[in-house]
Parts: structure tokens; C-alpha cells; sequence
């Protein structure tokens, strides 16, 4: 059954109505109810938005009210208040109300102090000291809740410069007077406040308050992860729905610690629910990611595509709140929206409001009002609870009314969003359409903190309060001082202030709403008008003084320019005229010296020729002695140089002829070196080749070596220690060379042979009646079922032992088993002869009867995460079972309508068939949708599936001897290889090693290595055997292959070569004498 | 008192992890011992699955790395890790809880895997991503801690008959009617006893085929009382369901209209009232048929 009801309330307290889908604090309201009874008082405190108001209201209240706790009466009287901005009428209000008084009687009672509370109750019809039942009826024990009980001290009305007001004074000495006097009479009285912890320390203010919180304090814990669990899940199963256990981890992991947690919490499951079609779906990933709480990376490929066809149809604005998705991210995604959109809810639902406002102007009409009805108090952003028209008188615009206001507004107190208080109910005009005074108040500080605009709006507001306060100083100063001009602005700080008021746009209302002084809001008004007109006059008059001082300074700038014109031009005439008499007289005095100092120089020059015509008579003298005696010399030296030119041109000629002679021997040598090099590089090449032949034909001998070791291993020798040496001499020669596979299907087999012909492969030895299949479970232990339906456990000892660990004989069938095949190692499918299928659970020991079909079982397969397996029966029917009930009706069922081989239950649910004439089809077992992946084979059938899951693969074996590998995810042929030469008949795939076992109808097993399909395969041949057809395949998950034959027996096999040759090993074999080499190689072989 | 949740001994099997997180398991195996749990170490070569060890736990503990353990294929499913992952997934149920932890929350913004076993996660498996060792455990320690409840076996009946002492007369007269045709448990509430009504309502509902709360007088107190009680044993996924009855004496409609959708009330004459009461026994006693 549906409720109908959201539990979750969202962003505003739980209601005494909505109690029942308070969970997660029952310890904390038993605590709270014993310190009631206690101590007949309460002090809850605890950090905002940890839910103190809703666990009293939603906790204790309907608690005591049932009757869960002691009292003396059987109902209660109910005084609640908050404080607001006279905490006095506040509690009159109430008391009033409640026993039906005049208020203003009651007020003017409680204005005494001390007993008048108690003494208004006890005079009252609820009281009695009579304790007859009738009495006990009328009677009604009191409970006076003080809730946020820090308007106390947050409300300037209440308390101012660190004093609070008389009312406040008065209303504490009534509460904590009226516990006293209960606990000294003995009255039915209990009192509890709600506080935020952070005013704590300004409770000392009251005298005697520290006392009584010391006495009665209860801190609100944490909650712990399973309370948070208890929060999220219960609501929803009390409402009908549910919450699914990986949202909640989600959600509990994203949720902040601290402030804000519950608010933030509340809001987002508020929000899922309706998400999720009011609680019909599930609440669930996808819901979260719609309400931009979770990245869409998290949701499955359906869920991802199912969101993103949904967010496609948001509104552009709505996408970028998904950009950055958190549980915080929510109420910040939810406010923004409601920003966004509450210009076209204004034109759609306020009927009775005029439409003259724009989209921009809805806006800010929005951002007004949060402003208003926010405020930072010593630097912590709280709510600040205002009137309509104080808003409307901020905003003060002509075309801007209240009741524009309060449409613009109703998108924020919808029942659906409730962000603002009072909440507006559908259909109800009354409750839409507010009245000027009615007080807006923020539903949550929690939406201050979390909703990005609102924060920027409230610190560019802050800003604005600064500058303002700044100016307003100015203006004080300019008041104070006789309004002088001398305290008129200067034009920077005119300039400054000026776009203050531009961008600020203060009014009276702005001014009085950030009044901190306790006078009456007429006189706050009335200052807050005086302000604003001081201020405006003030710029004007600043603005004119700087307008005059202006004017007047270009005056007074105009007269000095042309004085200063004048004077500067009679100057430069007057130094024009000096100055040209002045160079007149230089350059006349200047052409004089001038003509004296030329008469003298050409006296000195006179002197100075006469004297250097009478040296250059004797230097010419001197010089024409020198010159005969040089003229001598030159002759001599000329004609010697004559004789040593002649010479130096022999020897030049003789020089150049011997140099062209080492040029041509040079050419020479160069050409002799190039043909030398060509010929090394020619016998490099040749070595090199020779190298490789000698290596091909190294090569080629060991391995003709290596593969003819390895076939007289092969033989039976009398000496059978032989075989064994000849394998592991062959293996030797295997590893001298890496070109030759150490892996290779001769080598193997030749290590088999030595081994079964020493006795050191033995089958196991198994007990019980014969088996029908098999299997290896996780500790390496044989699983078996017999012909007899009887299971058996063998653990394997050292030397090929086995002893029984553990037999269930309870299930024995007296009728044998067709066939039968273990679908986990803990479950059995089995039909018996009579056509009867069951389902055995060896952990649980239960046995189910399957459906009744009209043939046997052929095989079953499990889902990857085993809730369930597919089960095909031979004539067609594939039945679906869940694991957890296997005696439910199947899951899903289907007739193919031919005969089934395989069956393999992928993930996604698809389940894969084959079909008998080799047609492969994909069964949806959601959706039911048949689709054939491989045709049918004509003339060959199909017999084997095995899924290689690592690759995505899905390999498929034929009765002609070929594998067909499809790829699951594509369902397209991704191979096709020849995996024997006869019918292949069981397969199983080890993800381990990556080998696939295949055997064959001519009683032989191949190890094909799935990393390189067409590499050749190593083979178990039909001695290893015991000449038998494989029944069934199995691996242990340590790459050992397990087989049981025809013949009832069980073998195993290692498919890792090494492994035996660590056994040669381990066995300390002789070499090969050279007698033996010479015996089974012959002599030209082991002289080689 | 809230102590008392630290006194349970806890058997914590920390399963195996992959080579990348292993200094981050040695540490988390102290701080689970220094927490007083005792801790079966998974790395130890009990057997590949490790079943039957971790089957003796309380709970698994699972340490997520960079190498995907969960998806079938992947490079860590055959692992020790991962295979004992998808073990402690088969064991999960009241009994065995399981852990999964992922102490780097840069690993779930880049590992697809990571989203998966996010998107898998069911009943009585815990996803925690805090990278604190110690508020891992302490979350570990809150979960396990949470004591059930053992239901003290009540008297099995078909009526829980609930009412105020104010109303025991007319209360009594009811119970006689019914109790010469029906089992019938009454309780009156009185709000002066010291009785631990609370559990003891619960406990009797969990015993009974329907609880009726009746009212004549009593009516403020029957509204609060049958909310409390209503929430307390389940609500709407409560196997018994509820009847709020009143006497229209005293009684009117208007003040059970707060049930409407959610439980059945009535207002009707004092000697329709046990006819009333059948009615909704037998209605109750044909549907869960």
C-alpha cells in the first residue's frame, strides 16, 4: 500500500503530523524524554542543521504525547515559541493561545517575572491536584518549547552591544524560574530550548542560564552510518517504497560530515522521491543523477542512455547545474532552477497579480529579496526574516508592488519547494497571496550555504555595506561640523561615493534594514529617511561646491595665461633688440684682434721661412751625398737580384712537375683501395651465408635429433628406464635450441609413454559405484556423481592417491542415471533413465525435481554471477532456474523444437543454444528476442560449446573435427580451425593457461593453445587413454586436465611439458651410454 | 548507554588484495586488531576461495587498487583477491556482512570497474570510499554493532486491543464482547506507569493478526499513540496492520482524517464497535490468504 505522502520534508523540519517518517534518533529521544523526567528541562544544542527542531517536534513530542513517558496527566498543553524579535510576546503569544487568554492580559502578567508562568498554569483548568480519574482526564501536563532559542542573541531587537533587551531578560527569568519551581513542587512543568551550539558562550550573559545548561544539556551526536542508513531507507518503506541498498551507500559516502548534513540530506531525498514518480520506482542511481547528485558515469549503459534522452530535454539553462553533480550540488541545482523559472510561474499563476515586469526585472526582484532576507552576522551568513513590503520598499521601483512581489516569490514556497517561509498551498489564494506584512523568512540557513548565488549576492552586498558605512561617516562628519564646505567631498572620493550610489541604489528600507540599534521600527524608519536625504544632499552639495571650485579655478587660470602671454612677448622683443646690438659689437671687436694677431703670424711666418730655407739648403746638401751612395749600392743589388730570380724560377718549374706526378699516384691509390674494400664486403657476405647454412643445418639436426629421441621413446624397451632417458634426452636437446618447440606434440607424447610405461601416470583410483561426471571444485578435490545418483568427494594425496573425504548417499536412485551435469561444483543436474530430472544443492544437501520434460537433461550451464543456470533438455526446452529456489518454477522457459547439444549462459543474460545440425541462436531471456548467430552444418553436427570468456569468444566444435570461434560480443565467426580428424565430442576451455581440450571420437585429446590458433596441438593419444572414449573433460584451475573414459577410470595430465621434465629430473636418470646412442641412433648420429 | 557498542567481538576476514594496495592492507590489519577485532588474514594459503574461513567470519573486508578484480575476463579475476570477492558476494545475508573499501577516490573517477561493483551493490554490502583507515573502521564497528533486537516471544493472538485507562470502561466492554469469539490480548496505557510500553507493543503486534488502539475520551492521546506506534513497528511494510477506533460519543472523523491513505479508522456507536473490529480481522486474515 502507497501512502500518497512524500516522507522526506525536504528542507524544512519534520512536523508533529510528519512523525512517523522521523527515524534515526529513538536513542536520542529516549535520552531527551529521562532528562525531562529528570530534570524537567531540556537544553538541546547541537550545530546548525542537525535537526534539533525536528527531533523535538517530530520526536519527542509525539512520544510523550503516546504516553511513552511518565507524566502526571494523560494529555499535554503545548506553549511553542522562537524568540524572533521579542522573545516575551513571542512566549505571551503562545501561552495565550493555547489556555485561551486575552494576550495582552497574559503579557502584562509575564512582564513580572518569575512565577507568573507557573502561576497562570496553576490557576488554569489544566491543573489539578485532585487525582481522581475525571481529574486526571481534564488535567494536562505543560510543555514549553523554546525553539532557536539563538534569535536571542542573533536578533538586534534582543540583544545589542553585548546587552540583551528586558524583554529578553524577562522571558529567560520566567523559563528557567518555572523549572525551578517544578522541580520544587512537584508540577507537571517541562521546559526545552533549542540552541545552535555556536552561541553557547554568549549564554553567560544571563545570570543564572550557564547554571541550567550545565544541568540539563544535551548535545546532539553525529548520526553514525547505520542512523544515516536508518534516515535514508526507512521513510520510504513506511511510505510503501523503497530505497535500494547501493543509493544509500552512494549517498552515505557523498554526504558531507557537519554543518548542513541533514538539511542537504533531507532536500536530496525530498527531491528522489518525486524523481522516482512520487515513490513508485524504486529511489535508485538514476534518480540522483536527474536531480544532478551523482556524474552519469556511475549509472549502467541502459541507465546512462535512459538519462541522457532525458537531459536532451532540458533547457540549456538547467544543463549547466550538471556540469560539477554533488549531493551539495542539489539545492544548489534546485534553487538556481527556480530562479530561472519563476518569471514564467509569476505569468502563469499569480492571477491577481499586474504583469508589468520584465524577465530581468523578476530577477532582480529574486536577488532583492534574498538579500533582504539574508544578513552576515559576525561573519557568518544567517537568515534575516523581513515583510513584504519592507522587500517591495527596497526594491522601489514605481512598477514593482507587493503583490509582484509575492507572485515572483510564490515559486520558493510551493508545497513542492518550500525554500521560503510562510509555504503556499495549492488552491488555496490565502495562502499565496500575502499581505504587506506578512514576515518572509528562509526555510534553512542550509540554502544560504549551498546556493552559489546566493552566496555571491550576499558578499557583493557585504561590500556594498562597507562603503556605504564609509560614506555615511563622511556624512556624519560634514553634519557635525555645521554643514562647513570644507567638509564637502573632494573629487576622487565625489567620484568614488558617487558610483556607490549607482551601483548600491540604497533607500530608506535598505538603510533601516541594516539599523542594529534596539529604537522602534518608526524611528528606525525615520532615521533610515533622515540618512538617506542627509546623503543625497551631501553628494549635491559636494557635487555643487566642485562644480564652483571648478569654474572659479579656470578663471583665475585664464588671467595668469594672458598676463603671462603679454609679458612673455614684451620680453622676447626687448632680447631680440640686446641681442642683435650685443653681436654687432662682438663681431666688430672680434674682425679687429683678428687683423693683429694675422700681422704678427705673418712676421713669425717670415722668420721661420727664412730659417727652414737656409736647413733645406743643408739637408739638400746631405741628401744628394747619400743619394750617389745609395745610387751605387742599388746598382749592385740589382743585378744580384737578377741572378736569384733566374734561379728561383728553375726551381719553381721543377717543383710544379714533381707535383703533378704525386697527383696521379695519389688518383691511383684511391682507386686501388675502393676495389679492395669491395672485395672484403664480397667475403663478408659469403661468411655470413655460410654461417646461416651452417646454422639451418645445426638446426635441422637437433631437431631430427630431438623428434627421432623422441619417437624411440615411443618404443618398448625391456630396459624400460630407457624410455624415460630417451624422453628427457630429447627434451635436453629440445632446450639447446630455442627454434625448436619445447612444447611439441612428439616431445609430449614421447613423455607420456615413458611415464604410463614406468608406472608413473596411473589413472586415480575412485570408489563407489561407476561414474557418470565429474568435476573439480575451488581446493582441487573430485566432485562425482554416480550411475547411481550417489556423490562422492576425493581429495588427491602425494602419488597419485586419493582417499573420500565426504559421500551423499541420501539422494540413491534405484533407477540409473542417463545423464547428468554439474552446473557449479555444488550443483548437480541429473535425469534418470524413467525421464525424471532433478537438482541436487551438495552444500545445502536439498534435491528439487525439475519440471517435467519428456526427455533427459543434455546440460546446463550457470549464469556468471550463479543466481541461476540454464538447464537444455535433449528434445528442445531450455529452462531457466534460479539458483538460490531451485524448487521455484523456472525463471524463463523456451522451446527450440529441435534436439539441443549445448547450452552457455552468458552475462546480460543471454543465453546461448546449439542446436544439434550445428545452428547456434541467442535466447534474451529478458526480452525473449531469438536471434541465430551460426547456421545450421549440413552434414555435420554440432556437440560442444565452450566459452573463453577473456577473449569473447565462444568456441564451437563439430562432428567433422573443425572449431568455430565466435566473437560474444558481435556474435559475428571470428575463426575457424581444424581441431582433430574425427567427431569431436567434449571440450572445456582453462582461462588459466589459455588451452582448450578437445576429444575426439578416435580416443584422443587435443591441447589446442587458444593464443595461437594456428600453432600445431599438442595431443593426449589413445594410450594415454587406456584405448577408452573420453566421457568428460575437466581443468583444476592449475592447468591439469582431468578426464574420465569409458572405462570408468580417471586420469590427469599436466599440460605444461616442463612439468614432466622437472620429473625426469627429479628422478636422477643415467645419460645415454654410447652404446645405447650407437644401438638406437646409430653410429653416424652419435658421432656427430 | 552507547558504550556498550564497543563490548561485541567482531571476526573480520580482510580478504587479499592485489599487489598495488598491499601496504595499504598491512596497515588497515593493524588498525582492525588496535579496534579489537579479530582479523582472519585472507592472504594466507587456505584454500584458493578461502570459503570456509571466510564463512566462520562476522564479515569481509575488501581493498579495491587499480586492477579490476570483479569483471568476469579481466586481469584480476583469477586473482586471490578476486576470487574471494565473488565468494564473500555468495555469502552475504543477515549473518555475514561484506565490506568493500576504496581508499583512493581517484580510483572510482577513472575505473569503469570501480562504477560496476558501485551499480552491484546489494543488501548487506557496505561501499566505503573515505580514504581515513580509521573512519573505515569505525564505520565497520557502527554497522556490525547494531544490536537486534531479540524479539521477546509473545503470546500468539489474533487482537492486540490497545486503549487509554481514561476509557477502560467502555474499553472493557469491547473486550468482553470479543473475547468470547476471538483471542484477544488488551493493554491500557496509563501515563503514570513506569511499564516499558514502548517494546512491549511491538514486540505483541509482531504476535498478532491486527492491533486496534480504541478511544472514547482519549482522543488526542489515541491520535499521538497509534502514529507512534504505527511508525515503530513498520508502517506500510507492517505485517499487522492497524485499526484506529473511536467512539462517536467523544470521537469525530475529522480527527483521524491524518491517517487517510495510510491507516484503516473508524467512528462508530459503542456496541458496533466489536462488529467493526471482526470485520477487519476477517478482511486482514482473507488477503494474506
Amino acid at each position: 500500500m502507497k501512502s500518497g505522502i512524500c516522507p522526506y520534508p525536504g528542507l524544512r523540519p519534520f512536523t508533529e503530523e510528519e512523525s512517523i517518517f522521523f527515524k534515526g534518533r529513538d536513542l536520542h529521544i529516549r535520552q531527551i524524554v529521562k532528562l525531562l523526567e529528570e530534570n524537567k528541562m531540556a537544553f538541546i544544542t547541537g550545530a546548525s542543521g542537525d535537526g534539533k527542531s525536528s527531533m523535538v517536534y517530530a520526536g519527542v513530542v509525539p512520544y510523550i504525547r503516546a504516553g511513552f513517558s511518565k507524566a502526571k496527566f494523560n494529555s499535554w498543553l503545548i506553549f511553542d515559541f522562537k524568540p524572533q524579535r521579542n522573545p516575551l510576546a513571542s512566549l505571551a503569544e503562545s501561552a495565550s493561545k493555547e489556555m485561551g487568554l486575552p494576550y495582552d492580559n497574559t503579557l502584562r502578567e509575564l512582564r513580572r517575572g518569575f512565577s507568573s508562568l507557573v502561576d497562570i498554569y496553576a490557576n488554569s483548568g489544566f491543573y489539578t491536584e485532585d487525582t481522581s480519574p475525571d481529574a486526571a482526564n481534564r488535567g494536562k501536563n505543560l510543555l514549553i518549547i523554546a525553539d532557536q532559542f539563538e534569535e536571542v542573541f542573533t536578533m538586534n531587537e534582543n540583544f545589542h552591544d553585548g546587552t540583551p533587551s528586558n524583554e529578553s531578560y524577562t522571558a529567560i527569568n520566567l523559563l528557567l524560574e518555572t523549572v525551578r519551581l517544578s522541580i520544587a513542587r512537584q508540577l507537571p512543568v517541562y521546559v526545552i530550548f533549542t540552541m545552535r551550539s555556536d552561541y553557547i558562550s554568549q549564554c553567560t550573559v544571563f545570570k543564572d542560564l550557564p547554571a541550567f545548561i550545565a544541568y540539563s544539556q544535551f548535545f546532539v551526536p553525529q548520526l553514525k552510518r547505520t542512523e544515516i542508513r536508518q534516515v535514508i531507507e526507512e521513510p520510504a518503506v513506511l511510505a510503501g517504497g523503497s530505497v535500494s541498498s547501493r543509493l544509500s551507500e552512494v549517498i552515505i559516502n557523498n554526504l558531507n560530515s557537519g554543518f548542513d548534513q541533514l538539511p542537504v540530506l533531507q532536500h536530496a531525498l525530498n527531491l528522489l522521491w518525486k524523481t522516482a514518480n512520487n515513490g513508485e520506482q524504486q529511489l535508485d542511481l538514476i534518480h540522483l543523477a536527474k536531480i544532478a547528485g551523482i556524474a552519469k558515469d556511475v549509472l549502467s549503459d541502459d541507465e546512462r542512455a535512459e538519462f541522457d534522452r532525458w537531459y536532451f530535454t532540458l533547457p540549456e539553462y538547467r544543463r549547466k547545474y550538471y556540469e560539477n553533480p554533488d549531493l551539495n550540488n542539489v539545492l544548489n541545482a534546485h534553487a538556481g532552477t527556480l530562479y530561472e523559472s519563476a518569471y514564467d510561474h509569476f505569468m502563469h499563476h499569480a492571477d491577481w497579480a499586474e504583469k508589468t515586469i520584465t524577465p530581468d526585472e523578476s530577477k532582480l526582484i529574486i536577488e532583492a529579496a534574498f538579500k533582504t532576507l539574508t544578513k552576515i552576522d559576525d561573519n557568518r551568513q544567517v537568515r534575516n526574516r523581513a515583510t513584504l513590503s519592507e522587500i517591495t520598499g527596497i526594491i522601489n521601483r514605481p512598477n514593482i508592488s507587493n503583490a509582484t512581489v509575492c507572485g515572483v516569490l510564490n515559486i520558493f514556497r510551493t508545497e513542492d519547494n518550500t525554500l521560503l517561509r510562510p509555504f503556499s498551498v495549492e488552491g488555496k489564494l490565502d495562502t499565496q497571496y500575502l499581505s504587506g506584512d506578512t514576515v518572509l523568512d528562509v526555510t534553512h540557513e542550509a540554502l544560504i550555504r549551498n546556493w552559489q548565488l546566493l552566496s555571491q549576492w550576499d558578499a557583493e552586498e557585504l561590500e556594498n555595506l562597507k562603503e556605504f558605512s564609509d560614506f555615511s561617516s563622511q556624512v556624519q562628519r560634514w553634519l557635525d561640523n555645521g554643514r562647513r564646505q570644507e567638509f564637502l567631498l573632494a573629487s576622487g572620493n565625489y567620484a568614488f561615493f558617487n558610483e556607490l550610489m549607482q551601483k548600491c541604489n540604497p533607500n530608506p528600507y535598505w538603510i533601516m534594514k541594516h539599523d542594529s540599534s534596539q529604537r522602534p521600527e518608526k524611528d528606525k524608519y525615520r532615521a533610515a529617511v533622515n540618512h538617506y536625504e542627509h546623503g543625497l544632499t551631501f553628494l549635491r552639495q559636494s557635487q555643487d561646491a566642485l562644480i564652483a571650485e571648478e569654474k572659479a579655478r579656470r578663471k583665475k587660470l585664464m588671467t595668469a595665461i594672458i598676463g603671462l602671454l603679454i609679458f612673455v612677448a614684451g620680453l622676447l622683443a626687448f632680447s631680440y633688440w640686446a641681442m642683435s646690438e650685443k653681436a654687432n659689437a662682438v663681431i666688430q671687436t672680434a674682425r679687429a684682434e683678428q687683423n693683429a694677431a694675422e700681422a704678427q703670424a705673418q712676421q713669425q711666418r717670415a722668420e721661420q721661412q727664412r730659417k727652414a730655407a737656409l736647413e733645406a739648403q743643408q739637408d739638400a746638401q746631405q741628401q744628394r751625398d747619400t743619394a750617389q751612395i745609395m745610387y751605387r749600392r742599388a746598382l749592385d743589388a740589382k743585378e744580384e737580384s737578377d741572378r736569384a730570380r733566374q734561379q728561383a724560377e728553375l726551381s719553381r718549374l721543377e717543383a710544379l712537375q714533381m707535383r703533378n706526378t704525386a697527383e696521379e699516384q695519389r688518383e691511383n691509390a684511391v682507386r686501388e683501395r675502393e676495389n679492395a674494400e669491395k672485395e672484403r664486403q664480397n667475403a663478408l657476405h659469403q661468411m655470413e651465408l655460410t654461417a646461416q647454412a651452417n646454422d639451418s643445418a645445426s638446426r635441422l639436426y637437433n631437431i631430427a635429433i630431438c623428434n627421432t629421441l623422441a619417437m624411440k621413446a615411443k618404443n618398448e624397451y625391456e630396459d624400460k628406464t630407457l624410455n624415460l632417458r630417451l624422453a628427457k634426452t630429447a627434451y635436453e636437446m629440445s632446450m639447446r635450441d630455442n627454434s625448436v618447440k619445447q612444447n611439441n606434440a612428439e616431445l609430449f607424447d614421447a613423455m607420456l609413454f615413458a611415464m604410463e610405461q614406468n608406472n608413473i601416470l596411473q589413472p586415480l583410483p575412485l570408489t563407489g559405484s561407476p561414474v557418470r561426471n565429474f568435476t573439480i571444485d575451488n581446493a582441487g578435490r573430485i566432485v562425482s556423481i554416480a550411475d547411481d545418483a550417489v556423490i562422492t568427494c576425493h581429495k588427491i594425496l602425494s602419488g597419485g592417491r586419493t582417499a573420500e573425504t565426504s559421500r551423499i548417499d541420501e539422494f540413491q536412485s534405484k533407477t540409473p542415471i542417463e545423464n547428468a551435469v554439474f552446473v557449479t561444483p555444488s550443483l548437480v543436474a541429473y535425469s534418470t533413465k524413467d525421464k525424471t530430472s532433478y537438482a541436487l544443492g551438495l552444500t545445502s544437501r536439498t534435491r528439487a525435481k525439475l519440471p517435467t520434460q519428456t526427455d533427459y537433461i543434455k546440460t546446463a550451464s550457470p549464469a556468471p554471477d550463479r543466481k541461476a543456470f540454464a538447464v537444455a533438455y535433449v528434445n528442445g526446452v531450455v529452462d531457466i532456474i534460479s539458483a538460490a529456489d531451485i524448487n521455484a518454477a523456472p525463471i524463463a522457459s523456451r522451446d527450440f523444437g529441435t534436439r539441443l547439444t549445448d547450452v552457455y549462459y552468458a552475462a546480460d543474460g543471454n543465453v546461448y543454444v546449439l542446436r544439434r545440425d550445428g545452428g547456434l541462436m541467442k535466447w534474451n531471456t529478458a526480452t525473449g528476442k531469438v536471434s541465430e548467430v551460426l547456421p545450421s552444418t549440413p552434414g555435420q553436427n554440432a556437440f560442444k560449446m565452450a566459452a573463453i570468456p577473456d577473449k569473447d569468444l565462444l568456441a564451437v566444435c563439430y562432428s567433422g573435427g573443425n572449431i568455430q570461434f565466435v566473437n560474444t560480443n558481435t556474435d559475428r565467426l571470428a575463426d575457424n580451425i581444424l581441431g582433430g580428424h574425427s567427431k569431436l565430442e567434449n571440450m572445456q576451455y582453462d582461462p588459466k593457461t589459455g588451452i582448450l581440450a578437445l576429444s575426439s571420437a578416435d580416443k584422443r585429446i587435443s591441447l589446442i593453445n587458444t593464443k595461437d590458433l594456428k600453432g600445431k596441438a599438442l595431443a593426449i593419444e589413445e594410450h594415454s587413454l587406456g584405448n577408452s572414449k573420453v566421457k568428460s573433460l575437466a581443468f583444476n584451475g592449475k592447468g591439469v586436465l582431468f578426464a574420465l573414459t569409458e572405462d570408468n577410470k580417471l586420469r590427469f595430465w599436466d599440460t605444461d611439458i616442463a612439468t614432466y621434465a622437472n620429473t625426469l629430473n627429479a628422478m636422477r636418470l643415467k645419460p645415454l651410454s654410447q652404446d645405447e646412442w650407437d644401438l638406437i641412433l646409430g653410429r653416424e648420429f652419435s658421432e656427430k | 548507554m552507547f558504550l556498550d557498542l564497543y563490548r561485541q567481538h567482531i571476526k573480520v576476514f580482510l580478504a587479499d588484495a592485489t599487489p598495488e594496495v598491499s601496504d595499504v592492507r598491512d596497515e588497515l590489519m593493524s588498525i582492525l586488531l588496535k579496534a579489537g577485532m579479530e582479523v582472519v588474514d585472507g592472504h594466507e594459503p587456505i584454500s584458493v576461495g578461502g570459503d570456509d574461513a571466510m564463512r566462520d567470519a562476522d564479515c569481509s573486508v575488501h581493498i579495491l587498487g587499480t586492477t579490476d578484480i570483479y569483471t568476469p575476463g579481466s586481469k584480476g579475476y583469477g586473482t586471490a583477491a578476486g576470487t574471494q570477492y565473488r565468494s564473500a558476494k555468495l555469502l552475504c545475508g543477515s549473518d555475514f556482512k561484506m565490506f568493500v573499501w576504496n581508499p583512493s577516490s581517484t580510483i572510482s573517477a577513472k575505473n569503469a570497474y570501480v562504477n560496476s561493483i558501485r551499480r552491484d551493490i546489494v543488501e548487506n554490502t557496505v561501499y566505503i570510499d573515505k580514504s581515513s583507515p580509521i573512519v573505515f573502521v569505525e564505520d565497520i564497528r557502527n554497522i556490525m554493532n547494531v544490536k537486534q533486537t531479540a524479539n521477546k516471544q509473545q503470546e500468539q493472538t489474533d487482537i492486540f486491543f490497545l486503549y487509554n485507562e481514561l476509557d477502560s470502561e467502555s474499553a472493557s466492554d469491547i473486550f468482553n464482547m470479543l473475547k468470547d469469539f476471538q483471542k484477544v490480548i488488551r493493554l491500557g496505557i496509563s501515563m503514570s506507569s513506569d511499564v516499558d510500553y514502548n517494546t512491549y507493543i511491538r514486540q505483541q503486534l509482531a504476535t498478532s493478526k491486527i492491533g486496534v488502539v480504541y478511544y472514547n475520551y482519549a482522543g488526542d492521546w489515541a491520535v499521538s499513540f497509534a502514529r507512534q506506534v504505527w511508525k515503530d513497528t513498520g508502517g506500510n511494510s507492517s505485517r499487522t496492520p492497524i485499526l484506529v477506533v473511536g467512539n462517536n460519543e467523544h470521537a469525530n472523523e475529522k480527527e483521524l482524517s491524518i491517517f487517510k491513505g495510510i491507516m484503516e479508522c473508524a467512528v462508530d456507536e459503542q456496541l458496533r464497535i466489536p462488529l467493526d473490529i471482526k470485520v477487519f480481522l476477517d478482511k486482514t486474515i482473507s488477503k494474506t490468504k
